[in-house]
């Protein structure tokens, strides 16, 4: 129980906080404050994809219903913080660069897990046998998660001269995030991680109910 | 600085309704899990 | 049907060549790709014009070409299996891994065939600069084999699928989608003349992802292939 009242306490005191600190970075402005949630979603969306490989990983080994279950369930969830990220980014991209899209490679990145997941979702309704729709989409998932690295950490080494406006991410990300702008970031962080954690457990709880009540039925 | 708090209000409601959202499903599905029982 | 034989080569030589011979025979995958690949190729090049195209807008046109004429045609080394039911015979007689080898050299050789049509063609119609053509060769040599790669495995989880229709080119595309950029980015340097020193880091980045996407195809293969 008392997580969730620090977790309440600590995102309301992250929020008021992240508005009320001088921007964290002075050229682009108020706008910058977005990084306080942007970067978090996109963390979650990356962390629950991993997620969903190791249950799909777990179901492979095991042939277990439930690691399917599971994995499904914090794609979902994958996908909502996924959708989030990519907003609160192009309103961003919007102000500071003028334009809702600009394909730097961290669009480009989030973008294609947009579309992992949906075509994983698209792979599991075209499959109508339980089993059979388990091991192909876990297998999927798998699949295309071990291409992420290679958006992620090579990609904007390659194309990196396309979009000289990714450097103003890079700067106000990793070289000028002062004292207070770093306590609010990694305080966000964690809280979006239990958030996410807590979504979790929730979605899992609910999806073992309906299984229980199926098996009533059935 | 007056469009800042806007914002800060509209992110602290979105916020405290997602988490007594959450608490209330929380606790309907602790109830209905007890029953199970 | 192939013969049982012992060893890992042999058994993937005879998946390959019992699919080139009824691809020979009919012929159905090959004229699907490159009939698409020519009627996009000369859409591209009616609606365009023939000169004055930059290379970054030739490169990007060059693998549009080739990606959507391998969806076309990739898929189907997997989905002729289930269609006629020789999935559950080809299932009892050979293990998963030479399965899954014999199918990715028939793709490759399918995309190569397809490449070595389309290419001189794409440089015909487009006044692509043919002097850079020697040095674009490992580019499109390590595309195809990405390509085949990551497609292979794709082609056979949808395969499996009860409705298949778009859902090849809807899976494959995010799992493409690094490889398309650094193609594009590596064909762009040839195509301006800069040379495949130039194009070092996106070379390195194509061979990286074959040898990653093949192996994770080998590793997963037997989870779709069995049930």
């Amino acid at each position: 129980m008392w997580w969730k009242i620090l977790l309440f306490v600590g995102m309301t005191a992250m929020i008021i906080a992240s508005y009320v600190t001088p921007a964290p970075q002075q050229q682009i402005g108020e706008s910058s404050r977005i990084f306080y949630h942007h970067i978090p979603q996109a963390w979650i969306c990356v962390l629950a994809f991993a997620t969903s490989m190791v249950y799909s990983i777990r179901y492979l080994r095991s042939r277990r219903i439930e690691f399917d279950d599971r994995a499904v369930e914090t794609a979902r969830l994958g996908f909502v913080f996924c959708l989030l990220a990519t907003v609160t980014g192009s309103i961003f991209a919007r102000i500071a660069w003028g334009s809702f899209w600009n394909w730097d490679p961290r669009e480009t990145s989030v973008f294609v897990l947009l579309l992992i997941y949906g075509a994983y979702f698209a792979l599991r309704g075209a499959v109508q046998e339980p089993d059979r729709r388990a091991a192909l989409s876990g297998v999927y998932s798998i699949f295309a998660f071990v291409t992420v690295p290679f958006l992620i950490f090579v990609l904007p080494r390659i194309v990196p001269s396309l979009h000289p406006d990714d450097s103003i991410v890079d700067s106000s990300m990793e070289f000028t995030m002062g004292p207070s702008v770093r306590v609010i970031f990694f305080a966000s962080l964690a809280l979006y991680t239990v958030l996410y954690f807590w979504m979790l457990n929730l979605s899992g709880r609910i999806g073992r109910l309906v299984r229980v009540r199926e098996d009533l039925e059935s | 600085m007056d469009g800042n708090y806007a914002a800060m209000a509209v992110t602290l409601v979105v916020w405290i309704g997602l988490f007594f959202y959450l608490m209330r499903l929380d606790n309907k599905v602790k109830r209905l899990e007890e029953k199970n029982r | 049907m192939p013969p049982r034989s012992t060893g890992l080569d042999s058994k993937a030589l005879a998946v390959y060549a019992k699919d080139m011979r009824l691809e020979l025979r009919s012929r159905y995958a090959l004229n699907a790709i490159l009939m698409f690949a020519i009627t996009t190729l000369a859409v591209v090049s009616f609606s365009l014009g023939q000169s004055g195209l930059s290379p970054k807008l030739l490169s990007a046109l060059f693998w549009i070409v080739i990606f959507f004429s391998a969806m076309s045609g990739l898929a189907h080394v997997f989905v002729r299996e289930e269609e006629t039911g020789t999935a559950l015979a080809l299932r009892l007689m050979a293990d998963p891994d030479p399965v899954y080898i014999g199918k990715l050299a028939f793709n490759f050789s399918l995309l190569t065939t397809m490449a070595v049509v389309v290419t001189p063609l794409f440089f015909i119609f487009t006044d692509a600069p043919a002097e850079h053509i020697i040095s674009f060769l490992p580019v499109l040599a390590l595309g195809v084999i990405g390509l085949s790669g990551a497609t292979t495995l794709v082609a056979a989880i949808i395969s499996r699928a009860s409705v298949k229709g778009a859902l090849f080119a809807v899976l494959s595309f995010p799992i493409l989608m690094p490889l398309l950029i650094a193609l594009v980015a590596a064909t762009e340097k040839v195509f301006g003349g800069s040379g495949l020193g130039e194009a070092l880091a996106e070379l390195q980045f194509l061979f990286a992802y074959a040898v990653v996407m093949i192996t994770a195809s080998l590793l997963l293969f037997k989870f779709v292939w069995q049930d």
